[in-house]
């Protein structure tokens, strides 16, 4: 007695072994493809970087109006840490303003410079698809991204310094803290997302995920370092003083 | 006018639909908030009555609007990165809805309130408590119809889910609203006598670092 048995056929096919399942876009793959925007000058830049970051995150992989790009999110960047500066120099009376207004945007700007090269050099040692232009633009584009959360924050900021009295200056040191770390993890983000988007759209690396993310924590750590040597904060040094020391150390110090 | 707040509350996907043809629209709601606060911070005057009347009257509106001013950068940042691509105006007009919805709630309960606060004895601090606890109820009820409204105007700028920015808009005013509402504290006013409204006293503090020094001493009480 023989059975026939009828051939089914699944509705969908596995793919052929060893070959990755394309995942569905995300939702903000879509919405990133769908964002236009064209640099009109240095100061439209911040209006990209919130309103259309994939169109951003195409010209960063296409290399297409870098010079714009790094102008603009160098302005940015020195305006947006450059009031914060004052802001954060408020609590610790009006005489202190203006050195942080000063002190503040070299500790960006500073920490910034420091750790290009690295990035750079082990974006490329890691097969990443960059030119040194390409890095500048990128590492610019995380600190304006940072400086347009800083400048949103700004005055909240400010109130919580004129309305809140001396004795509370562990609260503002913890709320300036909160507000820089969410300020630079949005920068990050943005930069994951555009390593990401590049990936999915072009099939190609822009960055290596990993060393970005391990870069990140060096620029973190090398931030905190020049916070601590040249002081935005402490109102008994001068403009030009520095001190020498670990940033952990000085935390630890009460 | 009366259409404008018909819709605003009954029909709040029609108001944000005709507001974005109508850039006017951002005077009236502005002006209904207005009238709304002034109605509630009047109805919490007249506990203690006299100068603090006028003064709680002119100091709500004063708060919402601070408040507002003080959030409106990062609310329209945090708008952008969430993905909803709207203009300054566009979200002035989602937040001042919002803002005019929840004003128009306490408005609406001033009333209730206002009785309540002029009939209780003074100075004591157990009818002290009782108001409070009353216009907490009231707040946190306008609160959600203010929210309400607020997610209906984000959706109809981009038609998607928007739990994100809505509760970071939700965040991000009442953290800046509650140190704004210790600034121009006294509200309800004292039951021990103090009158009217001092710039140095308001500056006096923190309210977060006067909530931890109350849950402090309360967590000390419990332990003694």
């Amino acid at each position: 007695m023989s059975i026939e048995l009828e051939a089914i056929q699944p509705l969908d096919s596995p793919p052929p072994y060893g070959r990755a399942v394309a995942a569905p876009p995300r939702p903000w793959f879509t919405r990133w493809d769908n964002d236009r925007y064209t640099p009109s000058g240095p100061l439209s830049v911040g209006g990209g970087l919130l309103r259309a970051q994939g169109a951003v995150a195409r010209d960063l992989f296409e290399a297409r109006g870098l010079n714009t790009y790094i102008a603009g999110c160098g302005l940015l960047m020195v305006f947006a840490s450059l009031l914060y500066g004052a802001i954060l120099g408020s609590v610790a009376g009006a005489g202190q303003v203006v050195y942080a207004a000063v002190k503040f945007p070299v500790v960006i700007v500073g920490a910034c410079a420091i750790c290009l090269p690295s990035f750079y050099v082990f974006q490329a040692l890691t097969g990443a698809r960059l030119s040194f232009k390409q890095a500048v633009a990128a590492v610019l584009m995380l600190g304006a991204a940072a400086g347009l959360i800083l400048l949103g924050c700004a005055p909240i900021a400010w109130f919580f310094s004129v309305s809140t009295s001396e004795d509370a200056s562990g609260f503002l040191g913890l709320m300036h803290a909160v507000v820089i770390a969410l300020s630079t993890t949005f920068g990050f983000h943005f930069i994951a997302r555009t390593h990401r988007y590049v990936a999915w759209k072009h099939g190609e690396r822009l960055f290596d995920g990993r060393v970005l993310a391990l870069w990140f924590g060096l620029l973190v750590l090398v931030a905190a370092q020049m916070a601590s040597f040249i002081g935005p904060l402490d109102p008994e040094r001068g403009m030009l003083e520095t001190r020498r020391g670990f940033f952990l150390s000085a935390l630890l110090t009460p | 006018m009366a259409a404008l707040l018909g819709n605003l509350l009954h029909k709040p996907e029609l108001h944000f639909r005709l507001a974005w043809r109508t850039p006017a629209v951002n005077h009236y709601l502005l002006a209904a908030g207005v009238l709304g606060a002034m109605a509630w911070g009047a109805a919490m005057g007249s506990h203690v009555g006299r100068a603090h009347l006028w003064i709680t009257t002119i100091k709500m509106p004063l708060f919402l609007l601070l408040t507002l001013a003080l959030c409106f950068p990062l609310m329209h940042i945090t708008l952008l990165v969430g993905g909803v691509k709207a203009r300054p105006a566009q979200t002035l007009t989602v937040a001042l809805s919002g803002l005019s919805a929840l004003a128009i709630c306490l408005g609406a309960c001033a009333p209730v309130v206002g009785l309540f606060c002029a009939s209780a004895p003074i100075p004591s601090m157990a009818s002290y408590l009782n108001l409070y606890v009353l216009c907490l109820v009231c707040g946190v009820l306008a609160g959600i119809a203010g929210l309400r409204v607020l997610a209906r105007g984000m959706r109809s700028l981009c038609g998607g889910p928007v739990r994100a920015p809505l509760i970071a808009w939700a965040l991000i005013y009442q953290f800046t609203g509650a140190q704004v509402a210790w600034v121009l504290r006294p509200w309800i006013g004292s039951s021990y006598g103090v009158d009217g409204y001092s710039l140095s006293h308001g500056l006096s503090g923190n309210f977060y670092m006067g909530v931890w020094a109350v849950l402090m001493r309360w967590l000390k009480e419990i332990g003694a």
